[in-house]
């Protein structure tokens, strides 16, 4: 055999051939790993997007609210009409007994203000007045208490370090201020402080060290290996003794003051108040039943979500009877011909166009030709049936094509017409895939932002609408609003709105693979 | 004489009522009693015209009376069509007439917040108004409402009643009733899809009539090629920035999906268990599901900040000269990689589907010749399957360049040519969201040259679309 004369050169082909294997398999691997990765990243980047979505709003499901009653009640008690400023300085009159001695610094009454924001206290007051109309007394009064303490109570301002002990040692100095000894326990806090600072002095522009015991709170001014220089915050000691040992807890601020909105005072009052009981963590109902406000605090969907239900009634309204009529004309009546192929490449084309510039087709025709007013959603419903509409036309024709011939043929046989074979036979059948495609594509566009900016429904709103000529926005929109607010407490609230939306998307969803069901089987 | 005037006050009093009531209700309370009046009175003249000839109609009596119906209810309907659209600009453009001239000489969008405002309180009664000259101008708006209306309601009235005149005069014992009706229902379905062409033709209309009032204003040449965007200030209105804009975001996120988009479609039709791909299908089409305003925020408060740290470590390192990338808190990059994301789905289940349509006897024949799976995919199924891929790509660069949301929210507002993809930069859809959500005139060219914004975009989107609607056509014709 002359193939194997030669047996070097047959060792040579054999090693040739197994290489080639080797290098085959190489490849056959690599190619699997790149397909497997491909997979793991667009799994990887749906869970980053839902975990991080979810992370945030989970903060803003509650939140937390401060409880009063003492002056409030009496002031309820002696005067019905409850003016708004007499119940303001109420609500202020309750948090400065409830604390220890605040002093009268200027900054000291600022920080207490800006604890309870104004238009929250002016909301409680009217509430407040209709309450003791109705039943002749008042009701205990929760407020929602300012964004910035309400993230820094929920731990999401700063980190926070706590040490409990109960063997400081105070010895006072002069002008309320001491010198504290630390006990071995908290001696890596002053450690960590200390690593921060030059000198160990405690500025604005290092971590705050504060100490709390239950006469007041200090704030630490300067840090040495286990001696803490320390002087009032809030109260402090009356006619104080030489040395004294107390109980208390250090507490370890690590963004400096000048990073973060709130002052050293406010977290000391916040924890203070915590501590009484006074400030509670509650659910935030005026999420879910309040409308948009310029405040975080009072922020909430209502309004949104009223103006979404609206606009997708408008929508369904239009998009769905016409899209089924257009379908059943295209599937069961059209003859192949010039026009129908004309309409046919319009629905296709008009299902890839950019939705925002059917939003330039709003503007320019139902705003500017038709005067149809802004921002209602009237128009936005009407934009939204024009989008929607070759999608539902297109899972329809699809719907209406699973119907075999044999039913449409049997029904002509007997001699019933072409409405009669679509509207007794035909679609009934393909009602089910029909009515899933519908609720698929208003699903879509109860998601859809870009071209209801367009027509103006980003506006402001504070009224929930009642009507489709009212003003009204819509939740996508007013998640894109919320996403541009510059306090932080807007993240968490964007987020919370997501999580709305995708929850009602995915029980839509859901809603329509369970119709699907429940019909075939019938 | 004085019962004339009360005659007059009577009527006046009918219009401004006529004015208050909602259209909706107005309108279906017409419907029903026209559609009623037409089908008793053509069933009852179908039993008395089979009784006189004494034998059955050639169509039922029922049938009968839907033909009256449709006869009487299709002209009330477009009466009510046209009438919903000529209303507002009649009675406001009479209003307007009537204004003094400190309001009608008011700029175009004010005038128009200030008639919108009117209207609403028109509709949801003048409770809120505080202002009398405001009462004054919406009692007086309602009464040229009652006035359009009591001619547009008479006209369909008349209209309604020439329908059913006609269908009494067709009726006969022998007439082909049914196949009259058969034909009524079918015009009445080539309406409804008659209607997405004139979607089409209204978009097309609505973009090229401002397009050309704004190329009235500047020449197409600058606008086309002009290197500086100004819009806002109405003096610079070169687009090109822009264009590069979106170019740069969609190639960004093409870098991303058109790899991950087609490895995770083969991996998943070719590889994948068929239990893996039942869990990994539906998690994808969950990405393709979520709304672009939540990619927006997820832009916001995850990618731009990952970016923007992951920009600063690199100006960081030794060998790169401070301040070497833009590291800006809004980027191109973060926009592009988002919406590679948004598009991984629509890459890959077109992709999918592509893939398991070609026959099975190419998969057989490759590994006959012995070759491996990936080669198989690689010299075979792709080749095959090429025009399909190609399409999906096609389709989703054609999303990439349309995509609003994410751009608006994460890529900034900056137009400005520069090759540093950390930095700001804004799109065609960016534009055209803050060019009309700005408070502008509409007659000015700052909003006009959304106009023209959009007309390319939907040149360019409309392209895309169409070549992959040919490639597609081509491969069908190939192996399907």
């Amino acid at each position: 055999m002359s193939e194997y004369r030669d047996a070097d050169q047959e060792t040579a082909w054999r090693s040739d051939i197994s290489a080639g294997l080797a290098r085959r398999r190489a490849r056959e691997n690599r190619f699997r790993l790149a397909g497997r990765s491909a997979v793991v990243f667009a799994t990887l980047m749906l869970a980053a997007l839902l975990a991080s979505l979810f992370l945030l709003a989970s903060s803003a499901f509650v939140r937390h609210e401060l409880t009063l009653e003492t002056r409030l009640s009496a002031l309820a008690t002696t005067d019905g009409s409850s003016p708004i400023a007499d119940f303001t300085a109420a609500v202020r009159g309750d948090i400065t007994d409830a604390l220890p001695d605040i002093g009268d610094s200027l900054d000291a009454a600022r920080d207490l203000s800006l604890m309870v924001p104004r238009l929250a206290i002016v909301a409680e007051a009217e509430r407040q007045a209709a309450v003791l109309k109705t039943r002749g007394r008042a009701a205990p009064v929760t407020i929602p208490i300012s964004d910035d303490i309400d993230l820094y109570l929920k731990g999401r301002s700063s980190a926070e370090f706590v040490r409990e002990a109960n063997a400081f040692v105070l010895t006072p100095s002069f002008a309320g201020a001491a010198t504290l000894r630390v006990p071995p326990s908290g001696a890596g806090l002053l450690d960590r402080a200390r690593a921060e600072t030059e000198d160990g002095v405690l500025t604005s522009e290092t971590p705050s060290l504060l100490f709390e015991t239950d006469q007041g709170v200090w704030k630490g001014t300067a840090v040495s290996e286990n001696n803490l220089m320390i002087e009032p915050l809030l109260g402090g000691l009356v006619g104080a003794p030489d040395t004294l040992v107390v109980s208390g807890r250090l507490r370890l601020l690590w963004t400096p003051e000048t990073e973060r909105v709130f002052s050293d005072r406010q977290a000391a009052m916040a924890r203070w108040l915590q501590e009484d009981g006074l400030i509670r963590q509650g659910l935030n109902l005026r999420f879910f039943t309040g409308t948009d406000s310029t405040y975080p605090e009072l922020a909430g969907i209502l309004a949104a979500l009223v103006g979404s239900l609206l606009t997708m009634v408008v929508t369904a309204s239009l998009a769905v009877p016409i899209g089924i009529m257009a379908a059943v004309y295209l599937e069961e009546f059209a003859r192949d011909g010039r026009l129908t192929r004309f309409i046919e490449l319009n629905i296709n084309n008009l299902a890839a166009v950019p939705s925002i510039i059917f939003g330039l087709l709003g503007v320019a025709v139902l705003l500017n030709l038709a005067d149809l007013p802004r921002s209602a959603p009237l128009v936005g419903g009407l934009v939204l049936a024009l989008l929607t509409l070759p999608t539902i036309i297109i899972s329809a024709r699809a719907a209406l094509r699973t119907v075999p011939m044999d039913h449409r043929n049997a029904a002509l046989a007997i001699g019933a017409t072409r409405v009669q074979v679509v509207a007794d036979h035909v679609l009934p059948l393909a009602m089910p895939g029909i009515l899933t495609g519908s609720i698929i594509g208003l699903a879509r566009a109860l998601g859809e932002t870009a071209p209801l900016l367009l027509i103006g429904m980003v506006a402001f709103v504070v009224e929930v609408p009642s009507g489709i000529r009212d003003e009204a926005t819509t939740l996508p929109v007013l998640i894109f609003n919320w996403s541009k607010g510059a306090e932080r407490a807007w993240e968490p609230l964007t987020a919370a709105a997501v999580v709305v939306l995708l929850a009602l998307l995915l029980a839509i969803n859901a809603f329509a693979v369970y119709l699907r069901n429940r019909l075939e089987q019938r | 004489m004085d019962k004339e005037q009360t005659g007059v006050e009577w009527i006046s009093g009918v219009i401004q009522s006529l004015g208050e009531m909602p259209f909706g209700w107005l309108s279906f309370v017409l419907l029903s009693g026209m559609g009623i009046a037409a089908f008793t009175t053509a069933r009852i003249r179908a039993f008395e015209l089979s009784a006189a000839a004494k034998r059955p109609l050639r169509a039922h009596p029922n049938t009968h009376a839907v033909f009256a119906l449709l006869a009487c209810l299709l002209p009330i309907v477009a009466a009510l069509l046209v009438l919903s659209f000529v209303d507002g600009p009649i009675e406001r453009r009479a209003l307007v007439a009537e204004l003094p001239a400190r309001l009608s000489e008011l700029p175009m969008v004010d005038l128009d917040r200030y008639l919108d405002g009117l209207d609403r309180a028109s509709v949801s009664g003048p409770g809120q108004q505080v202002d009398v000259f405001d009462r004054a101008a919406t009692d007086r708006l309602l009464e040229l409402r009652g006035e359009v209306r009591a001619f547009g309601y008479l006209f369909a009235l008349l209209a309604g009643a020439a329908g059913i005149f006609f269908a009494l005069r067709i009726q006969t014992v022998d007439a082909p009733v049914r196949r009259y009706v058969e034909r009524g229902v079918e015009i009445i379905l080539q309406a409804s899809a008659g209607l997405a062409v004139l979607v089409t033709l209204g978009i097309l209309a609505s973009l090229l009539v401002e397009s050309f009032r704004f190329f009235s204003t500047v020449s197409p040449i600058s606008f086309l090629f002009g290197l500086e965007w100004n819009a806002q200030s109405g003096r610079s209105f070169g687009a090109v920035p822009l264009f590069f804009g979106t170019l740069v975001v969609a190639v960004v996120a093409m870098c991303l999906a058109i790899p991950v988009g087609l490895f995770s479609a083969i991996y998943l039709s070719e590889y994948a268990r068929p239990s893996t791909r039942r869990l990994i299908k539906p998690a994808l089409e969950v990405l393709a599901g979520i709304p672009t305003v939540v990619y927006g925020f997820f832009a916001i408060v995850f990618m731009a900040p990952l970016v923007q740290w992951a920009a600063t470590a690199i100006n960081a390192l030794p060998f790169i000269p401070d301040n070497f990338l833009a590291a800006q808190p809004s980027s191109a990059l973060a926009a592009g990689l988002v919406l590679g994301i948004m598009t991984i789905p629509y890459i890959s289940s077109l992709v999918d589907d592509v893939l398991t349509a070609v026959p099975q006897e190419y998969r057989q024949a490759g590994y006959a010749l012995g070759s491996t799976q990936s080669e198989l995919i690689r010299n075979i199924l792709f080749p095959v399957a090429l025009p399909g891929i190609s399409a999906a790509i096609l389709l989703a660069v054609s999303r990439a360049v349309g995509e609003t949301m994410i751009v608006v929210m994460a890529a900034g507002q900056r137009p400005h040519i520069t090759a540093d993809v950390t930095s700001d930069m804004t799109t065609v859809t960016a534009q055209i969201v803050s060019l009309l959500t700005a408070d502008t005139a509409f007659d000015s060219a700052t909003t006009l040259s959304a106009f023209a914004l959009g007309a390319a975009l939907f040149a360019t989107t409309l392209f895309f679309n169409q070549a992959a609607l040919s490639v597609v056509r081509r491969m069908d014709l190939r192996h399907v």
